[in-house]
């Protein structure tokens, strides 16, 4: 009697496996040892037909969170009206004082004979942010000429030039690449809290840090955290200290004083 | 082959407006529906073009995405391989 057998199916055979692997490894090797290059040739093409669709996802965004504005109920927003107008009095009284304080610091500084900050930064539209892009990096657009204007490693501010954001990592003839401070594993020095207790914050994504200090270090959630080795530029206050009682440390977290997703504009400032 | 080149224009479309991580699920979910699914490869060197930075979160490494593109679909593949009843 003849008998019919299944027959064998190439595709589980342990020789193409080899193949598509060694194909594969082949294939990786050559994306981390010449996507370099690949990167200085494609990226303005590349960036100049994704302009059109950055843009319409900008305006989506923008127009969404102009709706849920809009949208919100009139009760909520007359509570909320009266509580900013209470903060905004707060606000000035505080800018009255450090405006004197300001004023009399840069007199000091004249008379010690250190430089101020006195150049003026260049605005810079952003046409992508997280969460599009990933691990805390902006696409900012140049103008005519203005890719000579700024080099790698300026400072990236926001807030009047009060709050450090990251730096220029990358320029292109119409647009740049900015890393965020914040980007996960990042380091930064940074000084907290009215004593200035020195430390270093690793960036944990999406705008936040965090640091390690010693148990029993006199800091207090919404103490102000200043980047001391970038020009005692802002960086965040401290939302949430986490201590365990096994742990000689303390965990501080803080994040950025602004919202990363809705950030329109930034400055840049020479290093 | 049309569905195909569809699913091609709307995985290079949703990279400009998806979260990566959800883009990343969606890949998968499609390698596990096509066969020999490398569709998102030109997307996902174009988004390392256009956003990628080597940064130390992303071990160092610019194009990450294309990477995990890459794993994912011949791991799915060879997933597939192995299971007896797939199709």
């Amino acid at each position: 009697m003849k008998m019919n057998y299944r027959r064998a199916d190439e595709r589980r055979s342990p020789r193409r496996f080899g193949w598509s692997l060694v194909i594969l490894i082949l294939f990786l090797s050559g994306i981390v040892f010449w996507g370099a290059k690949l990167s200085t040739w494609f990226y303005g093409p590349v960036a100049l037909v994704s302009r059109p669709f950055l843009a319409v996802g900008k305006v989506t965004v923008d127009l969404a969170t102009d709706l849920k504005q809009f949208v919100r109920f009139k009760k909520s927003l007359v509570a909320e009206n009266q509580k900013l107008k209470l903060e905004n009095l707060r606000l000035k009284n505080i800018w009255q004082s450090n405006q004197t304080i300001s004023q009399e610091n840069l007199e000091l500084k004249k008379i010690v004979g250190l430089n101020s900050r006195s150049e003026k930064p260049l605005l810079l539209a952003v046409t992508a942010r997280p969460i599009i892009t990933p691990h805390d990096i902006l696409i900012v657009s140049l103008g005519d000429d203005q890719s000579r204007l700024i080099k790698v490693g300026d400072l990236v501010t926001t807030g009047g030039g009060q709050v450090l954001l990251g730096r220029v990592a990358e320029i292109y003839r119409s647009s740049a690449k900015i890393k965020l401070f914040t980007s996960f594993g990042d380091q930064v020095i940074v000084a907290i809290g009215p004593k200035s207790i020195p430390a270093i914050a690793k960036g944990l994504g999406s705008g936040n840090f965090s640091l390690s200090l010693p148990r029993g270090t006199e800091i207090a959630v919404g103490d102000s955290v200043f980047a001391n080795s970038y020009r005692n530029l802002l960086l965040g206050s401290v939302g949430a200290i986490e201590a365990k009682s096994s742990d000689p440390y303390i965990r501080v977290l803080f994040r950025l004083p602004i919202n990363l997703y809705e950030l329109k504009w930034v400055e840049i400032y020479e290093n | 082959m049309k569905t195909r080149w569809g699913l091609f224009i709307l995985l290079w479309l949703v990279i400009f407006y998806l979260p990566w991580w959800w883009w990343l699920v969606l890949v998968l979910i499609l390698a596990l529906k096509f066969s020999y699914f490398w569709e998102p490869i030109v997307p996902a060197l174009w988004y390392d073009i256009l956003f990628g930075l080597p940064v130390a979160g992303r071990f160092g490494q610019q194009f990450i995405m294309t990477i995990g593109v890459l794993l994912i679909v011949w791991s799915v593949e060879q997933i597939k391989k192995a299971l007896i009843f797939y199709h």
